[in-house]
């Protein structure tokens, strides 16, 4: 327990670093770029473009509205959240390796790579959710008070993130096929989440599926914030106990590898 | 005090099992059910450096200067033993964190930071570092346009521009022309007026008496000699004559004793490992549980 503490005492200590650094980062992303960071909004635009075509006018034709959202609110409520988690996973998870000959060289807290490469994707969202904002504000969706709520999303995606990234960022280096099994397997998330449907109009097996993943939790927060007008926070109790179970759970392990892992990374390689 | 890096009873140990099914195991199981196939890479590694002093370390290729080098500039830790270090060492890695998109700047001030200076630190040295990299115009370009040389010489004038307490240069001078290479050697003696320790690590005896005080012979593994440079430097030169004047076979004949005799001597030293105490499995079977009756909890499937 005190290891996973420490690791965020990290995070904390280094925080100027890694948003100096991080700046850096999004500068030699864009170095090359007309647009720049623009893609930033353009990319998921583009996809949210895509799946309302196929989803929204090809799948569900004209059942139209999710409840009381028409479906391209729906639908950007679920792909905003699940742009940030889904590209948070695979950045900070190859973020280690992508700076390797950096951490075999000097001494520095790698763990702080990993917050690094979030710093960018909580930019984004953020970015994106104010579009959403904008939308759910004028046409009245969510009470003024449940937007905070987004402040506990990206709390609790940051946690979850951060764990999983800790366990595969190491894997990674010493498997490199788990780049691909990790993008692949987040694809499959991608439909099993509810994203572009409902888990209210789900089928009974779905629904309970949904409850043991993490990532549905997570995104029915971000809706419940933004756009749903009765809760603020998504979830019962069991909800809540088995997401911060899971997530702690999975920090633990990830710590472990971690700290194990980097006072020996040159032998490891 | 008075010491400004002291090494106690080092030891590094490297695992020689490379099968990719083995590190996974010995990662996930925390070095349960795992046996180690140990190389025995420095050995019972003791000597005290005072500030101000310069220290060569000398030695064959393959009797672990590079590991010595790498565990002093912390970024790997020895498998048993301490290291105290008085103040913040660097390992001059050149090219380390360099970002090709990004000017020379940028890097600057990227490279910088990771090192752990202030943005206001960054701004009074900028300048000194520009100087002394003799890049001038080139400065404003993205370094995937520089020359091998350059990149070089710029990654040199950001490493010792950091201001350490400890300085550790590994085959760092081969950089640049002879002018440089100089000039590098004129700041490293600025620094040692400062009061600041400089390991130099070379094979060239030539190089560490133009540039040390002291020097420590590393030989398989083990500190062969460790005091004034001229008459380490003078026997180590004169071990590297003889050594030559040997047959190929009789190199290889004697390599091969030394090392096994290292790794013996090795295994004699090492700790049998500590066994756990019981209170460290303590929180990850609290978690495992917790998360396991998350799961009963989440699916209704609680007995009461």
């Amino acid at each position: 327990m005190k290891k996973i503490l420490d690791i965020f005492k990290e995070q904390w200590q280094y925080r100027y670093l890694i948003w100096q650094l991080s700046i850096y980062q999004i500068k030699s992303q864009y170095a090359n770029h007309y647009l720049g960071v623009f893609w930033n909004i353009l990319q998921p635009a583009m996809q949210v473009l895509i799946y309302y075509v196929v989803f929204g006018l090809g799948l569900r034709g004209d059942r139209g509205d999710v409840g009381d959202l028409p479906f391209i609110v729906h639908l950007i409520s679920g792909i905003f959240p699940w742009l940030f988690i889904s590209q948070g996973i695979n950045s900070a998870s190859n973020a280690i390796q992508a700076q390797l000959n950096l951490v075999t060289k000097m001494k520095f807290p790698s763990s702080t790579l990993l917050s690094m490469s979030l710093v960018n994707g909580i930019i984004n969202v953020c970015l994106t959710t104010g579009i959403l904002f904008i939308i759910s504000i004028f046409n009245g969706y969510s009470e003024p008070l449940h937007y905070l709520g987004f402040i506990y999303f990206i709390f609790a995606s940051y946690m979850l993130i951060f764990g999983i990234a800790l366990i595969m960022s190491s894997l990674i280096i010493l498997v490199r096929d788990m780049k691909n099994v990790l993008q692949n397997v987040i694809r499959m998330f991608f439909f099993m989440t509810p994203i572009f449907w409902s888990l209210n109009e789900a089928n009974e097996i779905l629904q309970i599926l949904s409850s043991f993943n993490p990532f549905a939790y997570l995104v029915m927060n971000y809706r419940a914030a933004m756009v749903l007008d009765d809760i603020a926070i998504y979830g019962d109790i069991s909800d809540h106990l088995y997401f911060w179970a899971f997530t702690i759970f999975v920090l633990f392990v990830g710590v472990h590898i971690h700290y194990r892992f980097r006072n020996k990374l040159v032998d490891y390689l | 005090m008075g010491y400004k890096v002291k090494v106690e009873n080092v030891s590094k140990v490297y695992d020689l099992n490379h099968s990719r099914k083995d590190k996974l195991l010995s990662l996930f199981t925390m070095g349960h059910f795992y046996k180690e196939k140990p190389y025995y890479a420095l050995r019972d590694i003791n000597f005290e450096v005072q500030s101000g002093e310069s220290i060569g370390i000398i030695g064959l290729n393959g009797s672990g200067k590079s590991t010595l080098s790498d565990l002093l500039g912390e970024v790997t830790v020895p498998t048993t033993g301490k290291i105290k270090i008085n103040g913040r060492s660097s390992l001059i890695a050149i090219s380390a964190g360099l970002n090709m998109d990004l000017t020379g700047e940028e890097n600057i001030r990227m490279k910088c930071l990771m090192h752990g200076l202030s943005q206001q630190q960054i701004d009074e040295r900028y300048n000194d570092i520009v100087d002394f990299s003799e890049l001038g115009e080139f400065i404003k370009q993205p370094i995937k346009s520089y020359s091998s040389g350059m990149k070089s010489r710029l990654g040199f004038s950001i490493a010792i521009h950091t201001d350490p307490d400890v300085l550790i240069v590994d085959e760092a001078l081969s950089v640049g022309d002879e002018t440089f290479s100089d000039k590098c050697i004129v700041k490293m003696k600025e620094f040692q007026q400062q009061g600041k320790t400089i390991f130099f690590v070379s094979h060239s005896g030539k190089q560490v008496l133009k540039m040390c005080d002291k020097a420590l012979w590393i030989h398989y593994g083990e500190v062969r000699d460790y005091g004034e440079s001229k008459p380490i430097v003078k026997e180590y030169v004169n071990f590297i004559k003889k050594f030559n004047d040997m047959t190929k076979k009789e190199q290889l004949d004697y390599k091969g004793k030394m090392i096994s005799q290292q790794q013996r001597r090795g295994e004699e030293t090492m700790l049998r490992k500590k066994p756990r105490s019981l209170t460290a499995y303590i929180s990850p079977v609290v978690i495992t549980l917790l998360f396991l009756l998350s799961i009963l909890f989440q699916g209704n499937m609680m007995p009461f």
